[in-house]
């Protein structure tokens, strides 16, 4: 059918064209006024060709985007696409539940962190507390300078949280 | 007849002769067409049926899945909830059981009594993270072990009312043999 219809376009405008040809025969041989007569009717055919076919063209076109419409919204490709939905959903949940679990168990390795450090803080501030008690007693038998620098680095260490620099400290003391 | 009319004519009918072999082509093939176009419509009729029936399978695999992942989720939380709690208990007891040394062994020192208790949060630690059944087992004997040595000094230093011990022999000598 469109095959026809292009054919028929093109013989309009070779149509055209042939009168064209006329036209200038004509004018070589003197006839102006039949010249003029069949210029203008060639161009008025010509006209109708190119009109006839970007008519063709847009049907065409709206064919094509019918046959692609029916296509996308048939019944297979909308139970294609739902298909390839479920399928993406399902790795979409799996990917979710993944997380979740990924998150809660790290959520949960801190908080176990969190009462550690708490406990290990406490239990710190408590030998801190005796450590310092225990230079405090001795403090009549060390020079001041070596007090002095004992009870910084106690300070320090229990800042730093450094446990065996304590115990270290607290071995060095003379009352044991 | 001029030879134009005659050429007209003989181009016709090539024209006739050409169309009446196409039609009775299509004539003989009109059978095998419309069941072809049967067959093809058919087909098409299975395939969306099967596809339709495909999808509603995987909706409900979709559907149990996703029920079995939020109950899972729900364990998992549970689970990390208990053992949240669970460690924060361990931790209560080594606290209690680094009370009832200092109880005692009232002469204890402070970075004795510390020691002991870190030893035994270092190897709970080490049975919470390790990552092997085997391990996790080994390092829960070894605490247990541990806590019973503590325990015993307690109760032995205890029943001992007139000759109290200085030092949690027991423990100490544990401590001694888990030194590398």
């Amino acid at each position: 059918m469109a095959k026809r219809l292009l054919i028929s376009v093109m013989t309009v405008a070779s149509l055209s064209m042939l009168l064209f040809v006329i036209g200038f025969v004509c004018w070589k041989l003197g006839l102006g006024f039949v010249s003029g007569a069949l210029y203008w009717l060639a161009g008025k055919i010509m006209l109708l060709a190119i009109g006839l076919l970007v008519a063709l063209a847009a049907m065409a076109f709206l064919a094509a985007l019918w046959r692609e419409l029916r296509g996308y919204f048939s019944a297979e490709a909308r139970t294609l696409r739902r298909l390839l939905s479920l399928r993406v959903r399902g790795l979409n949940a799996q990917r979710y539940w993944l997380a979740q679990t990924k998150q809660l168990r790290y959520w949960t390795g801190l908080k176990r962190k969190a009462a550690l450090q708490a406990n290990n803080r406490r239990h710190l501030r408590t030998l801190f507390r005796a450590i310092n008690a225990d230079l405090q007693a001795v403090k009549s038998q060390l020079p001041q300078p070596d007090y002095q620098h004992l009870r910084k680095a106690l300070r320090q260490y229990h800042r730093q949280a450094d446990i065996a620099a304590m115990l270290a400290l607290r071995e060095q003391l003379p009352c044991r | 007849m001029s030879v134009i009319e005659r050429f007209f004519n003989r181009a016709l009918a090539l024209l006739r002769s050409q169309r009446d072999q196409n039609l009775q082509w299509q004539l003989s093939r009109h059978q095998d067409a419309a069941q072809l176009r049967h067959e093809r419509a058919l087909a098409e009729q299975q395939l969306a049926a099967e596809l339709t029936k495909r999808a509603q399978q995987l909706a409900h695999e979709l559907a149990v899945v996703e029920a079995r992942q939020a109950s899972e989720l729900a364990m998992v939380k549970i689970q990390c909830k208990q053992e949240l709690k669970d460690y924060q208990q361990y931790l209560q007891s080594l606290d209690k059981l680094k009370d009832s040394l200092r109880q005692s062994h009232a002469h204890l020192p402070e970075a004795v009594a510390f020691t002991i208790h870190h030893h035994a949060k270092q190897l709970l630690n080490r049975m919470w993270e390790a990552g092997d059944e085997q391990e996790k087992l080994k390092v829960e004997m070894q605490l247990l072990r541990f806590m019973t040595a503590v325990h015993e000094d307690s109760q032995l230093a205890l029943s001992d009312a007139g000759q109290q011990r200085a030092l949690p022999e027991k423990t100490l000598a544990f401590l001694d043999a888990e030194q590398p």
